[in-house]
């Protein structure tokens, strides 16, 4: 991270270097070489420009805001934060939480916009580790069964209609990915569901490499991979050859070797073998999870997610377990199982064998975006535990999703993304009132018309 | 504890000759090591179990009345009328029982998920990526007895990919898995819109080519571990294939969907590297898709080969001679009228799941019984039958000891056919070491049978594999339901 | 024409009167001297006969004439007749029956397409004695058969008892009864979206009109005794002078036939089966007799998706409910029934004397008794083994397929 540039003197430019830093950190689209004074009006430029146009209701972008809610759900994993603070205070300051605690212990510092939500619950935003929505809807480039050179950055519409929706369902984090057409059907972006642009709501870019492991990737045509073991055969020369770019370029950097071709084709691979990066894997069912587990995990050494996970892939939970494999349930919520005849809550089992970082995703839109606390209240309602529910909607897939340090749970240093309801929000009686995203207001339902 | 392919040994022993798949780090060594140790992998706590009372058949010497049979970490250490029994062993009394050596399936197609390919020419795939524990095949298996399957792309294909053999007794594959690359499938009879001839010469250039890899002319010392040669650097054409796009001029249809050769990764070696001023991770590439094919002309994979009609006998014993395979036939029904030369060429046989049809006899236009297993009784290599479970019009198919009652029913030896269950597959497999018959030393996998393999009333009641129960039948609900029915 | 002109052709005739002198003198001598004559016996031999009347006999003899059997015990004195002797290891056993079958029956003639109600048809107009389907059943110990068309018709048409042999060619019974369904099959073909002049464009399309077309044609023929004479047969059935069968598979059908049944004062004999087990009470209540067709191959579903049930055959035997085995291969169908829990006893008569009984034609096959037909297999072993084989089948008499021990 480079923070070279200073300039005290305007509130914007101190927006405009956390845009730069987070710019610079990710190898991003904002490569003008001007001067700083410069890139500090353009970005004011675009920020104001940006939220003329939105319509929202907007905090001016600096000013600090201290909230007032009656209840809080931190889902810190912090052991000096607690879980549920009553009549506490978030202050936000500079689109981050600063400071979060019971309202008798935290002072509000003058100059704050105060936020009263004396009913309310305030909980982190909710992440959504599986989702189609965050920009247009050509999801699948299939001329190739394995694309990682394709990025669906390219492809965000940033607060677009259906990621309005979501915020109304308290839906801040994204993982936006490529369709399961392909094998690999290119490198995902974890974004944030507000407005801005794209360097605004851009957390992480590349964000997940998209592997799908059966399915809809088994071609009927005379190509390899019609078939389940030709598809793996494909998908293991593909990440064979990945991974052996980045090791040359390793072992350069280790200076055992000359300095290799950039071969843009693979440039991503390199933040995935050096597992920065995760895969979002598109997996489910008993044969394909396994492989999943025995070829990207055991075999290649990445760090992967199950995002789906669904029918009777949980009978793998105990080796899912072992190894630390986030599971991030979705679409469907339970199994029928034929010979047991039983209805089986897919989250309760994996819960039950022991899966740690464990979540519901909503594969938007085969399930609505917004619907998001649907699947988790679904979940509950099949055997999950409540207090996981709440984590799995947030710290889980945070984690998962390896931005836990930015998201996930209200702690201070974290993006303030906070959530207000009516109570809490596996109970689908309950709605969303106000969303904040990196600290200003994107949704209130005082002001704006009520989504969902 | 694992060898060099990374593979665990132990109770849970994946026997891997020297066929693994090449990639291999001491990174992932460790890693798994750490993974396996934390795993509380519960065939560490494997119980030494004993049976006895039982009459034995161990397939290899003779039957023994009233013996017991002791298997301790997996593996049998004692057997006999006298066996001593140790004091922690579980005892299970099998008193008028019959304890045969768990069955060996040689060749079957189930067991997978999606395993069609359309692509008739993929020897680099493997069963592997495809195998599914959980479906209902498995379960049978243990009710029927079959303890060790040879797992197996099904015929419509030319060269079909890499069998693997397995046991049937676990859940995740890697517990399963007995040895990792058996074979590759071959089959004659072309998938649709191809014709026997251009299947035939697609076959024969892909072995020629193989073989011109593996023992090249200007070497006078023909190793089993020659390298294949380098190939061809990178070219738009090459791009284009690489991509699975677009039909070479030679429309052949082994160039589609390939990796470009310059890119792909040659496997590590497995070496006591841990200094610190180590080789690079990279080093020159061998072409894994070649590979397989080098293998299987150089002897270290066997040939599945499949025949369908009688000529695809004389075809596939030319092959097998040209490039030196070593083979396992998997025959048609009809390939009886071929039988003389497959037993002058003295290769193990695969009976098709009909050991007896009906035949119109073109000349005189009547119609005759044809029983398969007539010519096939004088063969001196090894014989294993087959099931049809998705095709079969009639139960008995489903089941490998109904197919071998059946070839006693039509003339073979008694002893023949007990073998063609146990030990013969195992012959033809190359895994007698571990299977196939109960002996000192090898797996203990077998069943307890409530009277003969081959009697009609005789059930399996206890399914054991590497000492462990994995099927009971006092405590089978699913078979309950099945006789009983749904109430 | 004179005397001497008749004296002359006779003698220029002679060497053809001597011809046919000879000719009708060898003749005689044939038919004297050929065993397969009307006065030959021939006495059957081995280790074990099993009379399926209750006795067996070790070692056992059958005397044989006119297709008939004259004698049977453990040692016969046959006198003048030819011995046939199959050897101490070998067994006799009755020649099997299948109350259920379309042996010999091409596809094309078991079914009447044009129409759903056929009662009239006959499957004694479709045999193809040199079928292969016959021949397969006749080397796997079948020795009489009943015909029956298809399912695909709602009434299907007339059975026919035959004996296997193509040779012989031996009709024991033209009209052996009237065939329905109760099944889901006959809807197969039609449907209501058709071209108006399509044959397809009729009903039944779902169960609702099978049942409806069984009852109304019931109905019409009990109600209106002058209507056409095709109703005929159905009337024979009503009264008891014809033998109906009918085939259900589901629980409901089952039920459903049994109520029509008692609507129309019927007694059919039901065939398939496959979910009897559901309705034991029912079945044993009104003393309804089953030919179970073919055990199920499958693990997760019969025929039209019934459930599996593997010991229906127990269950039934249990429920004291007459029944009898039907298949290609009724040993091996017996055999499975066993292993999967009928009485081995039960099972040897659900494919010998029960189907002839069902059928009834129990006075001249089903079991090797006096007077009965000369139908019988003999095997090599016990006759429920899968190791065991036919060696050879007699049908009315004679050696039809295998080997003859003299040769």
């Amino acid at each position: 991270m480079n923070h070279s540039f200073k300039c005290r003197t305007s509130f914007l430019c101190v927006t405009g270097k956390n845009i730069l830093s987070r710019a610079q950190m990710n190898h991003s689209l904002l490569n003008v070489g001007l001067h700083p004074m410069q890139r500090c009006l353009l970005i004011f430029l675009a920020v104001t420009g940006v939220s003329f146009l939105s319509g929202l209701s907007l905090t001016s972008a600096s000013e600090p805001i201290a909230i007032k809610v009656g209840k809080i759900l931190t889902c810190s994993d912090n052991p000096e934060m607690p879980e549920f603070i009553a009549d506490g205070v978030i202050l936000i300051r500079d689109g981050k939480i600063e400071a979060i605690g019971a309202q008798s212990d935290i002072a509000i510092p003058e100059g704050y916009q105060v936020v009263e939500h004396p009913e309310g619950f305030a909980m982190p935003g909710l992440v959504d580790c599986h989702s189609h929505v965050g920009g247009t809807s050509d999801l699948n480039e299939m001329v190739y069964p394995t694309n990682p050179e394709l990025r669906n950055w390219d492809q965000i519409v940033p607060h677009n209609q259906r990621l309005k929706f979501a915020i109304a369902g308290g839906i801040t984090t994204v993982c936006f990915i490529p369709g399961s057409g392909t094998n690999m059907g290119g490198f995902g972006t974890l974004m944030k569901t507000g407005p801005g642009t794209l360097n605004e709501v851009i957390i992480r870019a590349p964000g997940v490499l998209k592997i799908a492991q059966a399915g809809n990737p088994e071609r009927q045509t005379g190509e390899i991979g019609s078939g389940r073991m030709g598809m793996n055969y494909v998908l293991r020369q593909q990440l064979l050859e990945g991974q052996m770019y980045v090791r040359q370029w390793d072992d350069f950097e280790n200076g055992l070797a000359p300095k290799p071709e950039v071969n843009l084709r693979l440039e991503y691979f390199k933040p995935l073998f050096r597992r920065e990066i995760p895969v979002a894997v598109h997996t489910q069912q008993y044969q394909v999870v396994m492989a999943t587990i025995r070829m990207l995990h055991d075999e290649f050494n990445l760090k992967i997610l199950i995002d789906h996970g669904t029918f009777d892939a949980y009978h793998l939970g105990e080796e899912l377990a072992k190894r630390d494999i986030p599971v991030i349930v979705g679409p469907r919520g339970f199994w029928l199982d034929r010979e047991v005849g039983q209805m089986t809550g897919i989250v309760a089992e994996y819960e039950k064998r022991g899966v740690k970082i464990l979540g519901v995703n909503t594969d938007a839109p085969v399930i609505p975006q917004e619907d998001l606390s649907f699947q988790a209240t679904m979940a509950v309602r099949l055997g999950w535990s409540d207090e996981r529910a709440i984590r799995g909607l947030t710290i889980e897939p945070a984690k998962a999703l390896m931005i836990e340090d930015r998201v996930g749970s209200l702690d201070p240093g974290k993006d303030a993304d906070i959530v207000i309801s009516t109570g809490s929000i596996i109970d689908p009686r309950n709605y969303v009132t106000q969303v904040f995203i990196n600290g200003k207001s994107v949704y209130d339902i005082k002001v704006d018309k009520r989504l969902f | 504890m694992f060898n060099h392919c990374n593979q665990r040994i132990g109770q849970n022993r994946n026997h891997v000759p020297d066929r693994c798949p090449q990639m291999f780090s001491t990174f992932r060594v460790a890693f798994l090591a750490l993974a396996w140790l934390m795993a509380g992998n519960h065939f560490l706590a494997a119980q030494d179990i004993a049976i006895s009372g039982a009459k034995i058949i161990p397939m290899v010497g003779d039957v023994i009345e009233n013996g017991t049979i002791v298997i301790r970490d997996g593996r049998i250490t004692a057997i006999g009328a006298d066996a001593r029994v140790p004091v922690e062993a579980r005892v299970i009394k099998a008193d008028g029982k019959v304890v045969v050596p768990g069955f060996i399936d040689p060749h079957n197609a189930e067991g997978m998920s999606q395993a069609n390919e359309n692509n008739p020419n993929v020897p680099f795939v493997s069963v592997l990526d495809t195998i599914d524990p959980l479906r209902p095949f498995f379960d049978e298996a243990r009710r029927n007895g079959i303890t060790t399957v040879c797992v197996s792309p099904a015929n419509s294909t030319m060269i079909g990919g890499q069998t693997a053999v397995i046991k049937t007794g676990a859940t995740f594959l890697d517990d399963m898995i007995l040895q990792r690359q058996t074979g590759i499938k071959i089959s004659l009879s072309p998938a649709a819109g191809v014709s026997r001839m251009g299947q035939l010469a697609a076959l024969r250039k892909e072995l020629s080519e193989a073989k011109k890899i593996a023992f090249p002319e200007e070497k006078t010392d023909v190793t089993a571990t020659a390298k294949p040669e380098a190939d061809k650097t990178e070219t738009p054409e090459n791009q284009d294939r690489r991509r699975g796009r677009g039909r070479p001029e030679n429309d052949s249809p082994a160039e589609n969907g390939k990796p470009n050769p310059t890119d792909d990764p040659k496997p590590d070696e497995p070496k006591a590297e841990a200094k610190a001023d180590a080789k690079p991770k990279t080093e020159t590439k061998i072409d894994e898709l070649k590979q397989p094919m080098v293998d299987l002309v150089s002897g270290k994979l066997l040939a599945l080969i499949h025949c369908e009609i009688p000529m695809d006998v004389d075809h596939a014993l030319k092959l097998i001679e040209d490039f030196n395979l070593k083979p396992v036939l998997i025959l048609g029904r009809d390939c009886y009228k071929a039988a003389d030369a497959v037993i002058a060429a003295g290769h193990a046989v695969i009976l098709p799941e009909d050991l007896v049809f009906w035949e119109r006899d073109p000349r005189t236009n009547r119609d005759a019984q044809v029983i398969v297993i007539d010519p096939f009784r004088e063969l001196n290599a090894p014989i294993a039958f087959s099931t049809s479970r998705s095709t079969s019009d009639t139960i008995g198919q489903n089941y490998l000891w109904y197919q071998a009652a059946l070839a006693v029913k039509y003339g073979l030896p008694r002893d023949k056919a007990l073998a063609g269950l146990t030990i013969d597959p195992a012959r033809m497999l190359g895994i007698d070491e571990y299977v196939g018959s109960l002996e000192v030393g090898k797996d203990g996998d077998l069943l307890i049978l409530s009277g003969d393999p081959l009697d009609v009333n005789t059930w399996v009641e206890t399914t054991v594999i590497n000492g462990r129960v994995v099927y009971e039948r006092s405590k089978d609900r699913k078979l309950e339901i099945l006789l009983k029915g749904n109430q | 024409m004179s005397v001497r002109q008749l004296k002359f052709f006779a003698a220029s005739q002679k060497p053809r009167l001597l011809t046919l002198l000879c000719s009708l003198m060898f003749a005689v001598l044939l038919l004297v001297a050929n065993p397969s004559s009307a006065d030959a016996q021939t006495l059957y031999r081995a280790g074990q006969v099993i009379t399926m009347e209750g006795t067996t006999f070790s070692p056992g003899a059958v005397l044989v004439q006119d297709g008939k059997i004259t004698a049977i015990g453990d040692s016969i004195d046959g006198g003048e007749a030819t011995v046939v002797d199959f050897g101490d290891q070998a067994t006799i056993f009755p020649g099997l029956i299948d109350a259920y079958s379309q042996a010999g029956l091409s596809n094309a003639t078991r079914d009447e397409p044009t129409d759903e109600v056929t009662p009239n048809f006959s499957v004694a107009n479709a045999i193809d004695w040199n079928s292969r389907s016959l021949a397969q059943a006749l080397a796997n110990g079948t020795t009489t058969l009943c015909l029956t068309p298809g399912t695909e018709n709602v009434f299907a048409g007339r059975a026919t008892i035959i004996k296997s042999s193509a040779a012989h060619r031996n009709v024991v019974q033209t009209d052996a009864g009237l065939v329905a369904n109760l099944t889901s099959d006959p809807t197969r073909r039609n449907q209501s979206r058709q071209r108006p002049d399509s044959i397809y464009m009729r009903q039944p399309t779902n169960r609702m009109g099978v049942v409806w077309i069984l009852r109304h044609n019931f109905h019409s023929a009990i109600n209106k005794p002058d209507s056409t004479d095709s109703l005929n047969s159905l009337r024979e059935c009503v009264n008891g002078d014809r033998k109906l069968f009918v085939v259900s598979r589901t629980a409901p059908d089952l039920e459903t036939a049994l109520t029509l049944a008692d609507e129309f004062g019927l007694r059919p004999i039901l065939v398939g089966g496959q979910e009897s087990y559901r309705v034991l009470d029912l079945l044993a209540a009104k003393q309804v007799k089953m030919i179970l067709t073919t055990v199920p191959t499958g693990t997760t579903s019969g025929t039209e998706r019934t459930e599996i049930c593997l010991n229906r055959a127990g269950l039934l035997a249990d429920a004291g409910v007459d029944f009898c085995l039907s298949g290609d291969d009724l040993r091996v169908e017996a055999a499975f029934a066993v292993r999967h829990g009928l009485d081995h006893d039960q099972a040897l008569k659900a494919i010998t004397i029960t189907p002839a009984q069902i059928l009834g034609v129990a006075d001249q096959v089903g079991s090797l008794a006096v007077g009965k037909n000369a139908d019988f297999i003999v095997l090599n072993g016990p006759p429920l083994e899968f190791t065991t084989r036919i060696e050879a089948v007699v049908v009315d008499g004679q050696i039809v397929f295998g080997t003859n021990p003299q040769n």
